[in-house]
């Protein structure tokens, strides 16, 4: 949890929560990133899961989307004060990224469909979706007023 | 996984040895003096080195090579969108300048230099630690500097969280060109390179 007005960086695989007026920032790949945000309590996070689903002994949670995404929810009210009636969500990434090994085709299309999947059973919902494609996006979440600022490789900033 | 400072730095001096190689050979292609200067080698953490890398929003043009074989590796070599038109100048032997965009030209320059870098790292590998190593053809992507190396670390990430990073500055002289070259040994390589410089901890 971070209370100095700031700009935080959220690594791949990786969670953070922040309050009024501080920003969180990634870059999207194949990745999902997942902004969360309570309008009444103020305060925001991003997700970063890098796959659908945790099948081995991996201890981080927060690289999948299941179970990483009701972890987050947890944390985001019990850390942030938020509420679950309140918390909406904004989901961007899954782009179809070139490979570097062969084996992470379409992988961004199945961490959408599993992020959209839990989101609907939480009871939380997508206000905004920017997803797909083949181009990274740097996405930032202002907790001041839970818009956030996308930016996909070479096309202009959009405001969602 | 933990490696002693010492292993770690035997690691340092073949990879430099490696780097002067192909640093030398960059500088002969480009006929302009290109310096690859090996910044660290560490062991990384997944997390931390994927927000570091998450800052650096600048456009850049990545170029990704597959190394086959005992001891497979994957490399990286990212400049500034700005600095691969600069290099297909070089390349072609026209004045700085003549290349406006990225084009089909620049792509295939990037190819060829990723080549080049590929084949003189990989020459000392093979000689230093008697491994097979086949460099498949290089990817070139345009992109994000974060997205292009969280790319690249992706596959590993997925199955540990640290990593085994070899980070270099790379300079063209009489340019601004600041570049990254990036050396990941994979998962299952890492275990043979330090059983080659001596017993693993």
């Amino acid at each position: 949890m971070n209370d100095a007005p700031n700009i935080y960086t959220v690594g791949v695989g990786d969670a953070k929560i922040a309050r009024a007026p501080n920003q969180l920032k990634t870059l999207l790949g194949s990745c999902i990133g997942i902004a969360l945000y309570d309008p009444i309590a103020k305060v925001g996070g991003i997700l970063h899961v890098m796959l659908p689903k945790k099948t081995g002994n991996d201890q981080k949670l927060t690289k999948y989307a299941d179970p990483g995404l009701p972890f987050f929810i947890g944390q985001i009210i019990k850390n942030g004060g938020a509420s679950k009636n309140t918390l909406l969500a904004k989901i961007f990434g899954g782009a179809k990224m070139f490979e570097t090994a062969g084996k992470l085709i379409n992988i961004g299309e199945k961490n959408e469909q599993e992020v959209r999947r839990i989101l609907k059973e939480e009871g939380i919902k997508i206000v905004a979706a920017k997803t797909g494609g083949t181009k990274g996006y740097n996405i930032a979440l202002d907790t001041t007023t839970g818009n956030v600022e996308c930016r996909i490789f070479g096309e202009a900033i959009c405001i969602y | 996984m933990v490696i002693s400072p010492e292993r770690l730095r035997m690691l340092e001096v073949i990879m430099k040895l490696s780097i002067d190689n192909a640093s030398r050979a960059l500088s002969k292609t480009l006929r302009t003096g290109a310096k690859i200067t090996l910044s660290k080698i560490y062991m990384a953490d997944f997390n931390e080195a994927t927000e570091k890398m998450n800052t650096d929003t600048r456009e850049m043009t990545g170029i990704i090579v597959n190394f086959k074989g005992n001891l497979g590796c994957k490399m990286l070599f990212m400049l500034p969108l700005e600095g691969s038109t600069i290099l297909t100048d070089y390349y072609l032997r026209q004045p700085v300048g003549t290349t406006k965009e990225f084009n089909a030209d620049t792509e295939s320059v990037s190819q060829e230099l990723g080549n080049i870098l590929a084949s003189h790292i990989s020459n000392t590998l093979v000689s230093d630690f008697n491994a097979t190593l086949l460099p498949e053809p290089p990817q070139v992507h345009n992109d994000y500097a974060g997205i292009i190396f969280s790319s690249l670390l992706l596959e590993q990430g997925i199955y540990c969280d640290q990593l085994l990073l070899v980070e270099t500055i790379f300079e063209i002289c009489k340019t601004e060109i600041t570049c990254y070259l990036f050396l990941l040994p994979e998962l299952a390589s890492l275990g043979k390179l330090l059983d080659a410089i001596g017993e693993r901890k």
